[in-house]
């Protein structure tokens, strides 16, 4: 009965999903035009349609997995951590900063670069998670004014100090071949990134069900009070849960600079840090369906570009979607959170 | 006038008719459909079968009140029936007739308090005059004394005999045994949605209502076995705020192999008693656990570290994980110290200790009833050797069965030699169980009574004293 | 905005569900028409100046080659490597990376879809399957700082360019040097505004220039460049020369010239080649000879700009497509000029 419960919950988010997806979509497809049979046509060709195709929706599944992984995490512990997206950014920049002058032999330079970026994104989860520890103060617009502080930060760091010379775009220098994840599928961009992040989502998943702290995590996030009232030290979960969420946004950000950019670049994301909040709740913050969620979306990314070059439909539509899936899920979420507190 | 009730949801059809000037009493444990039938009978609830008959209009006073507490004491009764001029509220003529109303039914208020302001009976009185204000023909009330004082529940009373004397029909829904044989004349009886007795009030009383309720005996309490007390607790001057309750300079002791009662109406700085023991506000003063100073600002984790374990009030909110299974609720505040291979086992214990139903560690908590939940919180916190137990409201809200088997488990530990400070609002679960009574009143004891000299209306007198 | 395919819809419908079933059909269009894929940089579609000069030359390969065209747009610079990606997963003949900021990415995609050909503009990447296609501004420039030098009132002119790079030093040497050319006692003043996209900027950068004394600000500073205008428009006697579109239209008679980069002759170059299978160039360089830069006609400025003053610059545009004068492109070079007598 109680699974029935649980199952109950995430097959309705499913139907959501689907409809949000099918449904707008469709609308939205009508109304430039296209026959919504010939968009999602050319959507699923192109995340399908090769092998460098699905590689590339593979890419795409990584990129958003990781920052999902992140917000799960801080999700978990009742904590709306929206700042993925900066905390992958200053990973990314960390990386790529430290690797491209990092004279190493692979296995030592991989490492130090990947160590780099989760630091770096860590930190910046820890900065909301202490300011809510220490001050009470509100996560989630303390996480959403840091992505832009973010932003700001890499390219002022970028453009100013560590400025390349003779070159005009917000970038760090490429990084030495030692310093690049190496490929998994030759022809495409599809690196070690993606089993990297599985393997990262089922330490997650036997961290959270399995270990005391994540149990400890928990507990403060579904029953604060309770966990308050059973010694559980709620401000220490809060700090440590979003400095881990944004380590883990920040080594995401770390992968695509060492895998696919091979370079630092301050448009490094296009907004995966926000598109992974609607992958960690369709997956309903379990880090083995959020691997499923991700590459549920990333489906939708790959292909929707491939749907705007061979369909005309511009790619807005999976925006779209996107964004009304994270209203639709989110903000049911959010409503229970505040009922029950 | 005849009102006929119908078939009911909460199973089995139930058949209950209401007399013009009678005031009639529901009686049966929580879960028995009582409060189900009143919302039917209000029409807050469709029945799935049945008819609900009613000449005139029905009224409901909740048990937890549904006024506006940022809104005016005349702006609440009157909600949605305010007397317009144009498009404007007519406010003189709003108050004129609250007054009006009040003094017809003796129930004085002032009608521009802000609700929020005012203390729970006046609140009552005013979801009371909201109802009369639709002279109702039928007028339904759930728990309605559930936050009064025992001097303020005679005169509600009073009130209530006065409506019936013009006539109106009153079902008063409650557990309160007493209240029932003091107030009405007839009393209908249900267990598990259905009527199991009906009786004219005056040829039945209590004990004969209770075995109704229950089923068969009402289960014993534990035998309370001899102790050699020793000083535990030691509080001198200690006060502490928590929210609205506060708790100013009291002076107490509890000793080991004892349970001291705290006697009071919700609302005189019980919750600031309960929560700065468990560490969770601050206090000032000077606190002694078996000698011991303990720190004002300790954590939560530290009291439990010291052997002090609080069942909290809201054991939904406050003690457990609803939407965990009962194995990792049981573990609660334990998973440092338990290996995880430990878990299943001490479950299986709380759930064999506690009689816990179903007896299946993986069973969602918040699936659980009432009292099936709050065997998992009091096993949980009774688990181990705890030196002093703060109990607050441990019965609340649950079958008479699960409420005698968690007062039995509090006196078995005080047998054993635990302190224990049992924190209620209900006084017959008081005088059942402590071994000394306090009676708290705005923030302060304000009565000590030994056992054996246990007085209830000198200490209904002192917790009334207390307020406002 | 966006740009679709003309492809038949059907043929694309039922593509998906072959490949599908199949695992992999070929979906280079059947019909043999040549697909040339562009990605544009952040600027996008609509910037009236480069991105929109480089479409111009998409839209004259599908008039002219019958080819197909497709154009995705970049929101951030993470999608210049996705959209390549994409077109080259879709076998695209030609794809083109629209500015210097795409050459990582260009240089990355290339050399994992080795089977493509890629295109990219104002930079080089030295690989088998990407052809560069440069301009040499810096000629283009000097026609410029010459009528400008010409045209000074106040002994004093200005460069305001976008980030202080080599690529923006080739504008800004050719400038100086023209004006040199025609008179060494003008002034040149310079300032960049670090980035370009900045208007208000431009509009605060060439304000400083024109109360320096300049009257004539010749501004390569994309978006930065609209504020310049701004600017302009604000001031009695002062002119704006604009950049890579014809921008003299946007505010007649303040434009003094503008210094047309055609952007599309590049792209329509390597259309032609793409078409034709011919060998590919690695590298095309575009200046005043292949009709790569140059100046407007004056539409708006011909009371300014007279006949005297084209003839010089027809004199000078000889010197340079005939090799008798060699444009400095950097500053170094700038410094070693002299003056020729013509």
């Amino acid at each position: 009965m109680p699974y029935a419960f649980v199952r109950g919950r995430a097959f309705r988010d499913i139907v959501i999903v689907l409809v949000l997806v099918f449904g707008v979509g469709s609308i939205a497809m009508l109304l430039a035009h296209v026959s919504p049979l010939v968009a999602f046509g050319a959507l699923f060709d192109g995340a399908f349609g090769t092998r460098e195709e699905v590689a590339e929706t593979l890419v795409q599944a990584t990129n958003l997995l990781f920052p999902a992984l992140g917000i799960a995490v801080a999700f978990r512990a009742g904590l709306f951590n929206i700042g993925a997206e900066g905390q992958l950014i200053l990973g990314g920049f960390a990386a790529g900063w430290l690797g491209a002058q990092l004279p190493l032999p692979w296995y030592l330079a991989i490492p130090m670069v990947l160590v780099a970026g989760a630091l770096a994104g860590g930190v910046w989860g820890a900065i909301p998670g202490f300011l809510r520890a220490r001050f009470g103060a509100n996560e989630v617009i303390a996480t959403l004014m840091l992505n832009v502080v973010a932003v700001l930060l890499a390219t002022y760091l970028v453009n100013g100090p560590l400025a390349l010379p003779g070159s005009g775009a917000s970038e760090t220098p490429s990084l030495p071949h030692a310093a690049q994840l190496p490929d998994l599928v030759a022809d495409s961009r599809l690196t070690w990134a993606f089993p990297i992040a599985l393997g990262l989502a089922f330490v997650l998943r036997w961290m959270l069900q399995r270990t005391v702290f994540g149990y400890e995590l928990r507990a403060a996030g579904d029953a604060p009070e309770a966990a308050k009232r059973a010694g559980i030290d709620l401000r220490r979960t809060a700090f440590v849960a979003m400095a881990l969420s944004g380590a883990i946004a920040g080594l995401g950000g770390a992968t695509i600079v060492a895998g696919e950019l091979h370079r630092f670049n301050t448009g490094l994301s296009p907004g995966y840090g926000f598109i992974a909040i609607a992958v960690a709740l369709v997956g309903n913050l379990d880090p083995l369906w959020i691997i499923v969620a991700s590459l549920a979306f990333g489906v939708l990314q790959s292909g929707g570009i491939a749907m705007q070059a061979e369909a005309g439909v511009p790619r807005d539509v999976v925006a779209l979607v996107t964004g009304l899936v994270i209203i639709a899920l989110a903000g049911r979420r959010v409503v229970a959170a505040r009922r029950s507190t | 006038m005849r009102r006929r009730f119908g078939a009911v949801q909460a199973v089995d059809g139930v058949d209950l008719e209401l007399l013009p000037g009678e005031i009639h009493a529901l009686v049966g444990e929580n879960g028995a459909g009582k409060s189900t039938l009143a919302a039917i009978a209000y029409g807050a609830v469709r029945a799935d079968e049945g008819t609900v008959e009613a000449l005139g209009v029905v009224g409901l006073v909740h048990q937890h009140f549904k006024l506006i507490e940022r809104l005016r004491v005349w702006e609440n009764v009157l909600l949605n029936r305010e007397p317009k001029r144009g498009w404007t509220i007519d406010v003189p003529a709003a108050r004129a007739r609250v007054l009006e109303l009040a003094a017809k039914y003796g129930l004085a208020v002032d009608p521009d308090a802000v609700v929020e302001t005012l203390p729970v009976g006046i609140k009552q009185r005013v979801e009371l005059l909201r109802e009369l204000d639709r002279e109702p023909a039928v007028l339904l009330l759930d728990e309605p004394t559930a936050a009064l004082a025992p001097s303020e529940i005679a005169s509600f009373f009073e009130t209530v005999r006065g409506l019936a004397a013009r006539g109106t029909a009153v079902l008063v829904v409650t557990h309160k045994l007493a209240e029932v044989i003091a107030y009405s004349q007839r009393v209908t009886v249900m267990r598990a949605g259905a009527v199991v007795a009906r009786h004219l009030t005056g040829e039945t009383n209590a004990d004969a209502i209770a075995r109704e309720m229950v089923g068969g005996e009402v289960p014993a309490l534990a035998t309370r076995a001899a102790t050699e007390p020793a000083v535990l607790l030691e509080a001198h001057g200690l006060s502490a705020t928590s929210g609205t309750s506060a708790l100013t300079d009291v002076t107490f002791a509890v000793r080991a192999g004892e349970i001291v009662g705290i006697a009071g109406i919700e609302g005189n700085g019980q919750s600031a008693l309960a929560d700065a023991l468990a560490g969770i506000v601050p206090f000032t003063g000077e606190l002694r656990l078996a000698g011991v100073v303990l720190r004002p600002d300790d954590s939560p984790a530290a009291r439990l570290a010291r052997g002090i374990r609080v069942i909290p009030q809201d054991r939904r909110r406050e003690a457990l994980v609803l939407d965990w299974d009962v194995c990792d609720n049981v573990v609660l505040g334990r998973q440092r110290t338990l290996p995880r291979a430990g878990y299943d086992a001490a479950a299986r214990e709380v759930i064999e200790r506690f009689d816990v139903r179903p007896p299946d560690p993986g069973a969602i908590v918040g699936m659980l009833s009432g009292g099936n939940q709050q065997k998992v919180v009091v096993g949980r916190l009774l688990s181990g050797a705890p030196k002093l137990v703060v109990a607050y409201q441990p019965t609340r809200g649950i079958d008479i069965g699960a409420a005698a088997l968690v007062q039995s488990r509090l006196i078995e530990a005080r047998n054993a030699g635990a302190g224990v400070l049992l924190i209620s609002f209900e006084l017959d679960e008081i005088f059942a169980c402590a071994d000394r009574v306090l009676v708290i009143a705005g923030g302060a004891f304000v009565g000590s009574f030994d056992r054996a000299a246990i007085d209830r209306g000198r200490i209904g007198a002192l917790m009334a004293g207390g307020r406002a | 905005m966006f740009f679709r395919s003309r492809a038949g819809f059907l043929t694309l419908a039922l593509v998906p569900l072959c490949a599908a079933a199949a695992g992999c059909a070929p979906k280079h269009a059947a019909n043999g028409v040549p697909r040339i894929g562009m990605v544009t940089d952040v600027g996008g579609l609509g910037d009236r100046s480069f991105n929109d000069s480089a479409y111009a030359g998409l839209l004259r390969a599908e008039t002219e080659l019958h080819a197909e065209g497709t154009v995705l747009q970049s929101r951030s610079a993470a999608d210049y490597a996705i959209n390549m990606t994409v077109l080259a997963n879709k076998e695209y003949d030609e794809i083109f990376a629209i500015g210097f900021l795409m050459a990582k990415d260009v240089a990355d995609v290339a050399a994992r879809y080795t089977k493509r050909n890629f295109a990219i503009i104002d930079a080089v990447v030295d690989l088998p399957n990407v052809t560069s296609v440069t301009f040499k501004e810096e000629e283009g420039s000097y026609l410029a700082g010459a009528l400008a030098a010409l045209t000074t009132k106040t002994k004093t002119i200005a460069f305001l360019g976008g980030i202080d790079i080599p690529l923006l030093r080739k504008f800004e040497a050719g400038f100086a040097a023209g004006a040199r050319q025609i008179d060494p006692s003008v002034k040149v003043l310079v300032k960049y505004t670090g980035s370009f996209d900045d208007p208000a900027a431009g509009k605060e950068l060439s304000g400083v220039l024109y109360d320096q004394g300049a009257d004539i600000v010749y501004v390569a500073a994309g978006k930065a460049g609209l504020g310049a205008i701004d600017q302009a428009k604000r001031r009695s006697d002062v002119f704006i020369i604009g950049v890579d579109s014809n921008q003299d239209g946007m505010a007649p008679g303040k434009i003094l010239t503008s210094m047309i980069k055609r952007v599309d002759t590049g792209v329509f170059r390597v259309c032609q080649e793409a078409v034709a299978h011919r060998k590919r160039s690695a590298h095309l360089v575009l200046g005043l000879k292949e009709g790569g830069v140059g100046l407007t006609d004056f539409h708006y400025t011909r009371s300014v700009v007279t006949p005297a003053k084209i003839a010089v610059l027809a004199k000078l545009r000889t010197a340079i497509v005939s090799g008798t004068i060699v444009v400095p492109s950097t500053r170094e070079g700038l410094a070693s000029y002299t003056r020729l007598p013509l």
